[in-house]
């Protein structure tokens, strides 16, 4: 934590991700194949790692952790509450 | 002989055994009576652990007069079995206070000794007349604090540690003040100053000055030891600093926020962290306009005339235009 001359803190936290994905190469999800039809392969590819798991559907896994460390300035405006300075 | 002492065989008239080491235990100083054990309440028919029949003894009562405590208690050893570690002196039941028999209290210079008021391990009903002599009345704020644990041994407190504000203001009187944060997304105006420990914080604020600011030319050591607070109050913003606690709570959040995102609603994820950024509950002529000098950020009108700050990323998307 670094305090500037001006009155902001820089917070340096080190963060651990878990990116989660689909493992199976198809599988049938009903969200992307719609309602009532009938459920149809669906490519690993078309889902995007997702940072959670979905709570609707299963065979979600999660892949290896790596961490990240992200430097945030805080500051406090003129209002009162903290902001942070987004480049 | 008859009694209705809870224990029968204490009035008989036989010699009391010898005295064993539990009787001659003393406890130390500055144990309460209530740290002691007592031997009130005990059933008759259920004798307490390690307690034994009266064995017959082969000589009559002695009295151990040593030293016990603070102060120069006889104590009799006339029980016709071991004494309980906690029972100093005598049993209401076994000692009536004769001099023959069982429970023989020791008069030491016309003085009942030890006399009945003083005993430590009697009840307070027990105390039926004041000591003879002038001893120095028990203070309750001075004694030794009671063990919760019920061990036996006193407990020590540590004292506690009281922040005063006067004591602060006249130890320092130009102790820098910070202001409390308030809670976040709150537009009223800050909450009054708290004053914090100088010390403490000074060395910990110079701890927390490495380097400087970037584009300052004045070092943020220099800054810190300038002893006003207009400096660390962030004179070129106009606005108050901003404590540890609240910037590790805030950051944290926004770390956790960066790190997320919803594949599904990419402008979820881009409008939740320009809220960062932005005043939590803005007002049409409130807001406060964009600082110079700040990268990334943007004003832009909306439908409803509010300006709105987008971020760096924010301006590609559909959400931002």
């Amino acid at each position: 934590m670094l305090r500037l001359a001006t009155g902001e803190l820089v917070v340096s936290l080190t963060a651990r991700v878990v990116t989660y994905f689909r493992p199976a190469t198809v599988w049938s999800d009903p969200t992307l194949t719609g309602s009532g039809a009938p459920a149809s392969a669906v490519p690993r590819d078309a889902v995007a790692p997702a940072a959670a798991p979905s709570p609707d559907t299963p065979g979600w896994a999660a892949t290896q952790a790596y961490w990240v460390t992200i430097s945030t300035v805080v500051h406090r405006a003129d209002a009162g509450h903290l902001v942070v300075e987004l480049a | 002989m008859t009694t209705n002492s809870p224990f029968p065989w204490l009035a008989t008239a036989d010699p009391t055994p010898p005295r064993t080491a539990a009787a001659a235990w003393s406890p130390p100083a500055g144990v309460t009576t209530e740290q002691l054990g007592r031997a009130d309440g005990w059933q008759p028919e259920g004798l307490p652990p390690g307690w034994g029949p009266p064995a017959p003894a082969r000589r009559p009562a002695a009295v151990d007069d040593r030293a016990s405590g603070s102060g120069a208690v006889a104590h009799t050893t006339s029980a016709g079995w071991p004494l309980p570690s906690g029972a100093l002196t005598h049993h209401p039941a076994a000692d009536p206070g004769e001099l023959a028999g069982h429970g023989v209290i020791p008069r030491v210079g016309g003085r009942q000794d030890p006399h009945p008021a003083d005993d430590r391990a009697s009840p307070e009903d027990q105390r039926a007349a004041p000591p003879a002599e002038p001893w120095p009345p028990r203070a309750p704020a001075a004694e030794p604090p009671r063990d919760p644990s019920g061990l036996g041994r006193p407990a020590v407190l540590a004292p506690v540690l009281r922040s005063r504000l006067d004591q602060v203001e006249s130890a320092n009187p130009t102790a820098p003040w910070w202001p409390t944060p308030g809670p976040e997304g709150t537009t009223g105006p800050p909450a009054p100053p708290a004053h914090r420990h100088p010390a403490k914080d000074g060395a910990d604020l110079a701890a927390s000055l490495v380097t400087p600011a970037a584009g300052s030319e004045q070092p943020a050591a220099a800054a810190f030891s300038n002893s006003g607070h207009a400096d660390r109050m962030g004179r070129e913003h106009g606005a108050p600093a901003v404590s540890k606690t609240a910037a590790v709570a805030v950051a944290t959040r926004f770390t956790a926020d960066v790190l997320s995102w919803d594949e599904d609603a990419p402008e979820v994820h881009v409008a939740a962290l320009c809220a960062y950024a932005d005043d939590p509950h803005p007002t049409t002529a409130g807001t406060p306009p964009p600082r110079a000098g700040r990268a990334g950020v943007a004003n832009v009108s909306t439908s409803s005339s509010r300006p709105r700050r987008c971020c760096a990323w924010q301006r590609a998307s559909s959400w931002c235009h």
